[in-house]
């Protein structure tokens, strides 16, 4: 919105000329994400006590009674309502709404703040213990993955008429692509955005446990988005330019700025969970921005904590339904570590720690190509 | 469109299955089946079941026998359960084909251990059977069987023995009576099997050894297998025996865990819950 005011009122002589400053990118990353926090922080208070009174609370789970779930029961959930107001508002008043890639992550994120909404709300208001059920949910994810597979390969693609081809699949340490995947982009597409949005709602099961590797992936992610999307910069690295990608750093700082916004209500112990409203929603940005920016294969190391929690949980459930054992302690990974009695914000932590390194190694990759 | 795929049989084997759940959530929660095995009698229990019109107890016993020769492994586990949950001593001899079946699934074979336990008969074929699950390659399955030892055989050197050859190896003899050293690479890996070691060695230890198993365990990396060793020793030893005192005294007692409290749920229980007690 504040781009649109420098786009019709700047002018270089007139009282206007501060204007300017709405066409830096880095001037609106920073904004954005200020404004993003003082959201998050402003808002905190009154969405915990709105979903107090609402009633909207944590119930606690059977099958985590061995970790002792129950003494958080009643914190406030859903707060992926906090997370998706701190991240929609300062996207429209810093980045360009006319931009393609904008507009996709903004329908994106609704289109998952929506589907987590209505999976919390089953879960809390009309007590429905698993929620949305899991073909629905899939579904769901499926039909939104589908649709921007194909809008990315069509002629309405936010990539044309620039030279980078879409489908073209790029590895991590890699400088070229390594086969064009044709067709099979749409599948792909598919698997990574219900993959990451899947994942990351498994990680979400301990304070501050999310949104820590989320923060850290998404500052990958906006690192690669204002590499690729700046021609000087994208020509060092030898990577293709992708025009218009650049805005996409500034949407990834406003993610970032209502993270840390959240952490002030999340950290151990929490006042406010962020739901799956929070999960999913930060997930399918996250799987987006990576698909938007050409570095689909680059969240298994800038979202390790995620593809680590996904892949132990996608075993464990084989594993128990078509072996009859255990392959893990528990699943996901976290709760095993709490099963060896370490004390829940050391395990926190420590996925943080393991997350930072991921996310270094991932921000590596730029050079070592 | 989900609806297509649901033939007549599945439908049916889900509703087997389901049928098989809710009777053991019933079981679980009957008062009648919260004693100690010990005093468990099942002609009494069943009697009073029938009078107070609760479920028939031989009625549930025969679908679990129904259960554990289901085809489908998911309801022969819940007839597994609940065997174990009505303490039912018929199907001591099942349960220990079960568990002694190496081609069995693994959470049945575990169940099966914890059943005998439950049940708490002491026959010698539960005891060859549990006693051989001790080195069984499936962790859960050494774990429950380690406790259900714990539980059945009582102070037996035998025993004793099957777990420190657990814990440390053929050699345990040698790896005891060296000099001794700061620390011992356990044979067993995995910390929930040590830890049902360190609980269930002040059950069933008779011997010096042990007592200096319970030692080592006592400077074991996990602080539960270290609290739980602790136990033991206080059981086996006694708390005002000096030696107690003198083992215990070196002890490592960081650990990486604290419990969490929220101090206002704590105000609250106190008054609010103990006031409806009273009432």
């Amino acid at each position: 919105m504040l781009y649109f005011l420098y786009e019709h009122f700047y002018s270089n002589d007139s009282v206007f000329s501060f204007l300017r400053l709405f066409r830096y990118l880095t001037f609106r990353i920073i904004y954005a994400m200020l404004t993003a926090f003082l959201i998050s922080i402003i808002l905190g208070r009154p969405v915990i006590r709105w979903l107090k009174e609402k009633n909207i609370k944590d119930t606690s789970r059977e099958e985590l009674a061995v970790i002792d779930a129950s003494k958080k029961e009643g914190t406030p959930t859903m707060g992926g309502i906090l997370i998706v107001f701190s991240i929609l508002i300062p996207a429209v008043l810093w980045c360009n709404l006319s931009n393609r890639f904008i507009q996709i992550i903004i329908t994106t994120t609704l289109w998952f703040s929506v589907v987590g909404y209505y999976d919390d709300l089953l879960k809390i208001k009309y007590k429905n213990k698993d929620g949305l059920s899991i073909p629905k949910k899939l579904f769901c994810q499926f039909v939104f993955s589908f649709i921007l597979g194909v809008l990315l390969i069509s002629d309405y693609s936010p990539f044309w008429p620039t030279t980078t081809n879409a489908t073209l699949l790029n590895i991590p340490f890699y400088k070229y692509p390594i086969t064009d995947l044709n067709w099979f982009y749409i599948p792909f597409v598919i698997f990574v955005v219900i993959a990451t949005s899947n994942a990351v709602n498994f990680v979400d099961g301990l304070d501050g446990l999310a949104i820590g590797p989320i923060i850290l992936s998404t500052l990958v992610f906006g690192v690669f988005s204002y590499v690729l999307g700046n021609m000087n910069l994208s020509q060092y690295f030898q990577f293709n330019y992708i025009k218009g990608t650049g805005e996409l750093s500034v949407f990834c700082a406003a993610v970032i700025g209502a993270g840390i916004g959240f952490l002030w209500y999340n950290a151990y112990p929490a006042q406010l969970f962020m739901g799956d409203m929070g999960s999913m929603t930060l997930g399918g940005i996250i799987a987006v921005i990576a698909i938007m920016v050409k570095q689909e294969v680059l969240i298994v190391l800038a979202g390790m904590i995620f593809f680590i929690e996904g892949l132990t949980v996608f075993l464990q459930m084989i594993s128990i339904n078509y072996i009859g054992r255990r392959l893990f302690f528990m699943a996901p990974l976290h709760h095993t570590f709490q099963k060896r009695g370490i004390a829940e914000p050391k395990v926190v932590i420590r996925f943080w720690i393991v997350a930072l390194i991921f996310a270094l190694i991932a921000l590596s990759t730029l050079k070592i190509r | 469109m989900l609806s297509l795929f649901r033939t007549k049989k599945s439908l049916l084997k889900k509703k087997k299955y389901l049928d098989a759940e809710r009777l053991l959530r019933h079981a679980r929660n009957s008062e009648a089946f919260k004693v100690q095995p010990t005093l468990f009698e099942e002609k009494k229990v069943a009697s009073e079941m029938v009078k107070s019109g609760e479920i028939d107890y031989e009625a549930v016993k025969k679908k679990a026998l129904d259960f554990i020769f289901d085809k489908n492994w998911k309801i022969r586990n819940i007839g597994v359960k609940l065997f174990g949950e009505i303490r039912c001593k018929d199907g001591v001899q099942s349960l220990c084909n079960m568990l002694s079946d190496r081609k069995e699934i693994g959470f049945i074979r575990r169940n099966s251990a914890k059943a005998l336990g439950m049940i708490g008969l002491n026959t010698q074929n539960a005891i060859e059977a549990l006693s051989e699950s001790v080195n069984d390659n499936y962790w859960e399955i050494r774990t429950e069987a380690i406790k259900s030892l714990g539980l059945l055989a009582g102070k037996k050197s035998e025993i004793e023995a099957i777990l420190l050859t657990r814990l440390l190896g053929k050699n345990f003899h040698n790896e005891l009576s060296g000099n001794e050293k700061t620390r011992i690479n356990f044979r067993e890996k995995n910390f929930e099997v040590r830890e049902a070691i360190a609980e269930n060695m002040g059950r069933v230890g008779v011997s010096k050894n042990a007592v200096l198993a319970l030692k080592y365990l006592l400077k074991d990396d996990i602080w539960m297998v270290r609290a739980k060793a602790l136990r033991s020793l206080s059981l086996m030893m006694g708390n005002d025996n000096e030696e107690f005192r003198k083992i215990t005294s070196g002890v490592d007692l960081t650990c990486e865990s604290f419990v969490p409290v929220f101090p206002l749920k704590e105000v609250f229980s106190e008054i609010v819950v103990n006031n409806r007690v009273k009432k």
